[in-house]
């Protein structure tokens, strides 16, 4: 199983890939949304983690161009931030994100929904 | 919760750039420059300093952070304004922020006195927010309380 992880922080990248990698998931990490849809049109991720606040593009704009490709288009989506307004989660869930995790992870729980996401 | 040293060390030379970043933006923004791009930069170098000690419980960072960037959010928003003083409490906001980092990179506690006046004026600029709603939430029990994850798909 392929995972795409977009964050801006390189610790929470590195994080992400070790808990990921840990569980037994192959990751392929983006440093801000311009780069998470370029990796995600070369891929054939199973499931998309992304941030909100970062520079280029935003996580709406990533969740916007998954939802607009025209491969891969379903894939699960989780937001991965640090907020926890209503308004935002409202914002994040019309824009087609699967799930909002809030930061800091934990590492059980966050494999636990990513397994449950994708069936694995 | 974080044990992986590699991953702290990591982390502080992030914070060292994000800090660099944050003074940078702090410098321009004192020179007049309060377009949004300035304010975003700043905003996102206390965001993801932010981000990322809430993954190792560096709490007095995290919660010091909390108000700084909250402060910015309002700032970029139009909800405040880029006055003098204003800048003043965000300049001096940017030097405890570096001092927490420090105090977090030493294991040691934060000096409260420095911390908490300048903690207070970010909480003055601010309203009193709302509490989260939680329809769309549920704490997930194998995770600790401030671990809560909103899984829509379960609920639709």
């Amino acid at each position: 199983m392929h995972i795409l992880a977009i964050d801006d922080s390189r610790t929470i990248r590195s994080l992400l890939k070790m808990a990921l990698e840990k569980a037994g998931f192959t990751v392929t990490t983006a440093v801000d949304g311009v780069e998470g849809v370029d990796k995600f049109k070369q891929m054939q991720a199973d499931l998309v983690i992304t941030d909100v606040n970062m520079p280029n593009k935003d996580g709406f704009g990533v969740i916007a161009d998954i939802r607009n490709s025209t491969e891969n288009r379903a894939v699960p989506v989780l937001v991965l931030t640090t907020e926890n307004g209503t308004a935002l989660k409202e914002r994040a869930r019309l824009a087609g994100a699967t799930g909002w995790i809030v930061k800091p992870f934990d590492d059980v729980a966050l494999v636990a929904v990513i397994k449950r996401l994708t069936g694995s | 919760m974080i044990t992986d040293r590699a991953i702290l060390d990591a982390f502080f030379e992030e914070c060292d750039d994000l800090l660099a970043a944050l003074a940078d933006g702090l410098s321009n923004m004192r020179a007049g420059q309060t377009d949004n791009e300035t304010v975003n930069a700043v905003f996102r170098a206390v965001h993801s300093i932010k981000g990322a000690a809430g993954a190792f419980s560096m709490d007095e960072l995290v919660e010091f952070a909390h108000s700084f960037e909250t402060v910015l959010d309002d700032l970029r928003a139009a909800k405040l304004s880029a006055d003098e003083t204003l800048l003043r409490v965000l300049q001096r906001a940017g030097d405890v922020l570096s001092d927490l980092v420090d105090d977090a990179r030493e294991d040691r506690p934060a000096d409260r006195a420095r911390v908490d006046p300048v903690l207070s004026e970010l909480q003055g600029f601010l309203a009193a927010e709302p509490a989260a709603e939680d329809e769309f939430v549920f704490e997930a029990r194998e995770c600790p309380t401030f671990c809560v994850l909103a899984i829509w798909s379960m609920l639709h």
